[in-house]
């Protein structure tokens, strides 16, 4: 019988312990006695979210073929658990083995949000692993991370042995190669496979570069400890989609985790180059999938899965050049299995509207659009390609088609915004309102129409255009969201309209977290041990201890939010080189400012630097 | 798409005189205790999809497998008898079906048997009367004898009611007990025989010795007068004025059955076969 790490006792008493006892469907289980590697791959956050995540899917698959690797999974434990476990000094474990997590070689935690990074101290602590890098010793596992936020690893830097730049398929079986070959050896020390391992492609080891400041804050060096080290870091790209692993037994959770279905990732990348999106550059080029790969996938992971719906994921799914085909296919496959298909947010037109009216039930689905901002000079700005006749004309026909609900997405705090580009955002919602009772005819109409507005408040990202951007001062976001909720209330249809925005306090913290440097650390560290954690969780988000930290470290956040850099400044995270030239940016952060639009990849080849890559769009534009 | 639907019409109508109605048996142990009951469900239709069965689905847009489980099982509460009624499109080998099932459960779910049932039989979940309960002591077990609870047990059924607060989805109501608890007893575990739950229920790292005791019970079950044998024992306490920590008990439910008391027939046993020879 299956032996679990924590007692019945305390999984009776903490809530859905289902999260902590492994043995899912497709989780894989192996012969310690024919490892040499043993991997953990960690989401810091509820298991719930990390087990929705589709990229630990495709390591775990990928680094579990390795006869000689054994990748297992760890989640953070609820705030419950973490109770139950800093009490009785319980150390955190993984999930397949049931083990503790010291036990293991290395630690790989994925980064996708910068409100978990009090998460990773949690993982760190309830191991008993040293919460620095400097204060570990051969005994202690490898720490690595990955993700969207490694764009910038500087304000995380200090808590990481490695930190991978780019996608996983890539350099992993050469890191692997080596750290077998070390302990082989009999002789592992922990710095020299640190040093060994920071001359394999994508990989960054903090601890073997050295940050210098001028007097005025900014960065004024950045430089290897050693000569035999690489200057800067290059992003690892997959050069053929089709040739890469894909995880066709992914593992079922027991827990109703939130992506509950099937996905087929159809690409990676986006051609519409929008000035305020990181996914957009830092996964360039565009890569696809082909089709009849896809198709396969679809079948085998609805046979091993048992899931009920299948969804797609990329950045842009209209964008896929065999979408119509793709879909047509699983209409007809899911409707023989009676799975359901679940869409993406695709462009709305009359393709995605047919798919939509046979795959939803139109009373009660809506019709999304995300045009961003407000106005046509904001979104040439921000370079969304989407206008208002695309919308209007979107609307009507899915009014015409009888839905009467609309979501509509935004930013708010957009470089350059004024108070014409706020208000113009219930000015759309109500022209859309007015479109549903021009002409739809009192008849036909099932009720009034809701337009929902929605809007997030725009965080400058790392390798955008966008690097440079001052942000605002918390007041001043809440103050753009009363403009639009005061607007709304002033147009003839907003009975029709509905807003929604969102808490400007973890703005601000995702600002100082997004560009920060290496000083930003010593925050999260004090934040952690104040008892800050789960902040991307609204309940237990504490701001005011935030403050005290900044203030405790004597780290002024308005250095990170309330400055436009200089387009010579050293930015801490210069030394990436991500495939995508600074001139490039620089470029588009000039025709940002004066609203010149640039085309799509598919469109133009605009000189990004992404072609250096060889691959995807880059070989067919 | 129009076409696809009149197609299937068609189908529907070729098949229905033998929609198969079955009731499968399986039971629930080990780590699979701590799966709540929603997602037991869903890890269920999962495990039908995976083996490719050919089971009826509802309508409309977004259709699942026409299911109905006979009676909620409580996280952490193990089972030896659970049901779960499913509608077959064509007609299929039961021990067939028990076998590509079992391939698709993980350790702590068996499916042990699959039996046909009449077209105009009720639902497991509508059938629901009466469940047997074994409840023993994960720690801080007793220190009384069996023959003093024995005794105190009895004399708290030989009244004419047992009041007890009955915690319901409406708040905290006064019910008696007396009528629903049709059979109480407690034992010794050196007289607990059945290998099978020696072996899967009392695994655990519970301290569990030959001279502790357990209860034996059948309690009204179902839709309605539902009674969770830790209410029972919970009753008993009370009565000799000590206090009842449910987190020291661990539940394993042993059989569920349709009928009326004292006429108690198994869950899994059809009118048809009670009326073969």
């Amino acid at each position: 019988m299956r032996k679990l790490f924590l007692s019945d006792d305390i999984l009776m008493r903490v809530e859905k312990s289902a999260r902590y006892i492994g043995n899912e469907v497709n989780s894989v289980n192996k012969d310690l006695a024919s490892i040499d590697l043993r991997f953990c791959m960690c989401f810091p956050d509820v298991y719930e979210i990390g087990m929705s995540h589709l990229g630990i899917q495709i390591l775990y698959e990928m680094f579990n073929r390795r006869p000689d690797v054994w990748c297992e999974r760890v989640y953070s434990p609820w705030p419950d658990l973490h109770e139950i476990m800093k009490e009785k000094d319980i150390h955190l474990f993984a999930l397949e083995s049931q083990e503790p997590l010291k036990n293991f070689d290395m630690i790989g935690i994925t980064l996708q949000y910068e409100m978990c990074y009090t998460n990773i101290l949690q993982i760190l602590d309830l191991s008993h692993i040293p919460l620095l890098q400097t204060d570990r010793t051969n005994e202690d596992p490898i720490i690595l991370c990955g993700g969207p936020c490694t764009y910038n690893p500087e304000p995380i830097a200090a808590f990481f042995d490695i930190v991978y730049i780019g996608e996983g398929e890539e350099s992993y079986d050469e890191l692997f190669d080596l750290y077998i070959s070390e302990r082989k050896s009999g002789a592992y020390d922990r710095n020299e496979f640190l040093h060994k391992a920071a001359k394999i492609p994508g990989l960054y080891v903090p601890s073997l570069y050295e940050v210098s400041y001028a007097d005025d804050g900014t960065i004024a060096s950045f430089t290897p400890k050693y000569p035999d080290l690489p200057m800067t870091i290059r992003r690892m790209v997959v050069t053929d989609m089709d040739a890469s692993p894909y995880p066709t037994k992914p593992i079922v959770p027991y827990v109703q985790a939130i992506q509950d279905r099937a996905v087929l990732e159809i690409m990676r990348g986006c051609i519409r180059g929008c000035r305020f999106c990181q996914a957009g550059m830092i996964y360039r080029p565009n890569r696809e999938r082909s089709v009849e790969l896809l198709k396969g996938y679809a079948k085998e992971i609805l046979a091993s899965t048992g899931y009920d719906e299948i969804s797609l994921s990329s950045l842009s799914s209209s964008d896929y050049t065999q979408l119509r085909e793709l879909v047509e296919f699983l209409i007809e496959e899911c409707g023989k299995s009676k799975v359901n298909i679940s869409l993406p947010s695709l462009r709305i037109d009359s393709f995605s509207l047919d798919v939509m009216s046979k795959v939803q039930d139109i009373r009660k689905s809506s019709v999304t659009f995300a045009p961003e901002a407000g106005s046509q000079r904001m979104r040439s700005v921000i370079n969304k390609g989407l206008t208002e006749e695309d919308i209007f004309s979107g609307a009507q026909k899915a009014f015409a088609g009888g839905w009467n609900k609309v979501k509509l997405y935004f930013m708010l705090g957009l470089p350059t915004e004024t108070e014409e580009d706020i208000k113009a955002i219930p000015i759309l919602g109500n022209a859309i309102a007015a479109l549903y009772y021009d002409t739809v005819p009192k008849e036909q109409r099932n009720g009034k129409c809701q337009i929902t507005m929605s809007t997030s408040f725009f965080v400058p990202k790392p390798f955008t255009p966008f690097q440079w951007a001052s942000m605002f001062p918390k007041e001043e976001y809440l103050a753009r969201a009363k403009i639009v909720n005061d607007t709304m209330k002033e147009q003839l249809n907003h009975k029709s309209l509905r807003y929604q925005w969102h808490q400007a306090d973890v703005t601000i913290l995702e600002g100082v977290f997004a560009r920060g440097d290496r000083r930003v650390s010593d925050v999260i560290l004090y934040a952690y041990e104040q008892g800050c954690f789960f902040d991307a969780w609204g309940e237990y988000f504490d701001y005011q201890k935030w403050e005290d930290a900044f203030a405790a470290c004597g780290v002024d956040p308005d250095f990170y939010i309330m400055r436009e850099r200089d387009t010579e400044e050293i930015l801490p995270w210069d030394f990436i080189d991500v495939g995508i030239k600074k001139d490039f940016f620089v470029r588009e952060w000039e025709k940002a400012k004066n609203a010149v639009i640039t085309e799509n990849c598919r469109a133009k080849c605009n000189g990004c630097g992404a072609m250096s890559y060889s691959c995807g769009i880059c070989l067919r534009a | 798409m129009q076409r696809l639907r009149c197609h299937e019409l068609f189908l529907r109508h070729l098949f229905k005189g033998i929609i198969l109605k079955i009731r499968i048996k399986f039971k629930k142990f080990g780590t699979m205790k701590y799966i709540g009951h929603l997602d037991f469900m869903r890890f269920f239709m999962k495990a039908v999809r995976r083996a490719g069965l050919p089971i009826k689905y509802t309508e409309g847009f977004n259709p699942h497998p026409v299911m109905s489980f006979a009676l909620p099982l409580g996280v952490g509460v193990t089972s030896g008898g659970e049901y779960v009624d499913m509608e077959l499109l064509t007609p299929f080998d039961c021990d067939e079906l028990i076998d590509l099932l079992n391939r698709q459960m993980p350790e702590g779910v068996w499916t042990e048997s699959a039996t046909s049932l009449p077209e105009q039989s009720k639902k497991a979940m509508a059938e629901v009367s009466a469940a047997d309960y074994l409840v023993y002591y994960k720690r801080n077990h007793p220190a009384l004898s069996l023959a003093e609870l024995n005794e105190k047990a009895n004399a708290l059924f030989n009244q004419s009611s047992v009041l007890v607060q009955k915690e319901g989805k409406k708040g905290v109501r006064e019910v008696d007990l007396k009528p629903f608890v049709y059979d109480l007893s407690i034992r010794s575990m050196a007289d607990l025989t059945d290998h099978w739950i020696r072996e899967n229920v009392l695994y655990d790292d519970f301290c569990i010795d030959a001279d502790h005791l357990y209860y034996r019970m059948t309690v009204s079950s179902g839709s309605n007068d539902n009674i969770k044998p830790e209410l029972v024992i919970k009753a008993i306490y009370t009565y000799m004025g000590l206090d009842l920590h449910a987190e020291d008990l661990h539940t394993h439910r042993i059989e569920l059955y349709r009928g009326t008391y004292p006429k108690l027939i198994s869950l899994g046993v059809t009118d048809e076969n009670i009326s073969d020879p």
